[in-house]
């Protein structure tokens, strides 16, 4: 018996997971059928799936229990929904501070139910009329407010309020994506680059791998168009003169090229990439060519595979 | 008698290839511009199921998939030769022996028209 997005199915005997969801009229991608191409991903909520529907999956998302629908067997109880679904909290904005003419660090309340780690995202939702934007978290789950870095959009949806109405209530679900500290393997260089307010994923990582005591070292690079776009300067400062092993760049050059000069050997690193689409694809690309496994290259998914089909272009 | 899949090491002979494939198709200025826009984690996994394919390994790998597929592509002969040589350098760059080789190619190949949409 299987439960999917809260309706049991009886499954067939030595069914599959993902054949007893079609048989019974659901959509669900799939391509391969053999648990290599991961079109059929779906998570488990409750109950165990075999390891070999998970084998080859990002860490953070066999975390979250997604795993290969198409290999797994129907004998044992499960209780599913499909990848993109996430609670959604209640939250206020408690504070904002305009960093930059263009940037406003917000601070939410923190839900007390939302477990989340640094860099991961969430939709913030404004209630009254249901606008949902994605923004990562650049504080930690220690602490007892979530960090926005809003790019305000003078024509924008959501931002111009998001930045503004302190004291406005709102919704967040999430959180998604896996921009988070990989914690068994304090010796490894990070590196952290990112444009606009694509740094605040990163310095969600960075404080977190500062606080679990990451002895590699830590090559942040921002890029930005000016220099009165580095908001985050000042922090990022206090930052490195307390830490030793963090280098910090700003910069508003070809950061991809930059970065390739001043790392061409990037094979151990652990990179952290967010921001402008382009600038994400293309350094990742170049990471991957240069020998990094992409497992070892985290990245934001907005622009590629934002949840519920909502499109969103660059939003940090 | 062991299969082709076996005799060239099975999914760890296709974990090994996924990506020095991947990194040749991505280095190919003839064909890398079909990657540009495409999400690498989810491109290396289809790659994955291509190559488990073409080792005769298990890999549910259906015409009317990969015609769906690629049919937006309008892909040219000369990009299906450009990956078959992509996967052919591969096998060779990890020690396949060249019968082997052969027969990957044979079953790739018979993707052909439905990639080409022909």
């Amino acid at each position: 018996m299987i439960t999917f997005e809260g309706i049991p199915y009886e499954a067939e005997p030595a069914e599959t997971v993902l054949d007893c969801l079609l048989r019974h009229g659901l959509e669900v991608p799939s391509f391969c059928r053999n648990g290599a191409c991961q079109s059929c991903l779906l998570k488990v909520t409750s109950g165990a799936v075999p390891a070999r529907t998970q084998a080859g999956l990002r860490l953070s998302l066999a975390q979250s229990g997604a795993f290969c629908s198409c290999i797994c067997p129907t004998d044992k109880e499960l209780t599913l929904e499909r990848l993109e679904s996430a609670q959604s909290y209640g939250s206020k904005i408690l504070e904002v501070r305009q960093a930059s003419s263009r940037v406003a660090i917000v601070r939410l309340s923190r839900p007390s139910g939302l477990a989340f780690e640094a860099g991961q995202f969430v939709y913030v939702r404004r209630t009254v009329d249901g606008i949902e934007r994605p923004y990562s978290l650049a504080s930690l789950p220690s602490d007892e407010f979530l960090e926005l870095h809003v790019a305000i959009f003078p024509d924008g949806a959501l931002s111009p309020w998001l930045s503004r109405e302190v004291g406005a209530e709102l919704e967040i679900r999430g959180p998604f994506g896996d921009c988070t500290y990989v914690a068994d393997e304090t010796e490894a260089p990070l590196l952290f680059a990112g444009t606009g307010t694509g740094l605040a994923p990163l310095v969600g990582v960075l404080r977190s791998a500062l606080a679990r005591g990451h002895k590699g070292p830590l090559y942040l690079y921002h890029g930005a168009r000016d220099s009165n776009d580095f908001y985050f300067s000042s922090e990022l400062l206090a930052l490195r003169q307390s830490q030793p092993t963090l280098e910090v760049n700003e910069l508003s050059t070809d950061l991809v090229q930059h970065v390739l000069e001043r790392h061409p050997e990037s094979k151990q690193f652990r990179s952290y990439l967010c921001g402008a689409p382009d600038f994400v694809q293309k350094l990742k690309k170049r990471l991957y060519l240069q020998g990094s496994p992409l497992a070892r290259i985290h990245s934001d998914p907005f622009f590629s595979k934002a949840p519920s089909g909502v499109t969103v272009s660059a939003a940090p | 008698m062991s299969t082709l899949y076996e005799k060239i090491g099975g999914e760890a002979a296709v974990e090994a290839a996924v990506d020095v494939f991947y990194r040749k198709v991505l280095s190919d200025d003839r064909i890398s511009h079909y990657f540009d826009t495409v999400d690498m984690d989810t491109q290396r996994a289809k790659q994955k199921a291509f190559l488990t394919y073409a080792f005769g390994g298990p890999a549910n790998y259906s015409g009317k998939a990969m015609r769906a597929a690629h049919a937006k592509m309008k892909l040219s002969e000369g990009d299906f030769n450009a990956v078959m040589e992509n996967l052919g350098g591969t096998l060779k760059e990890l020690g396949v022996p060249d019968e082997l080789i052969a027969e990957a190619a044979a079953i790739a190949s018979s993707v052909k028209n439905d990639v080409l949409n022909k």
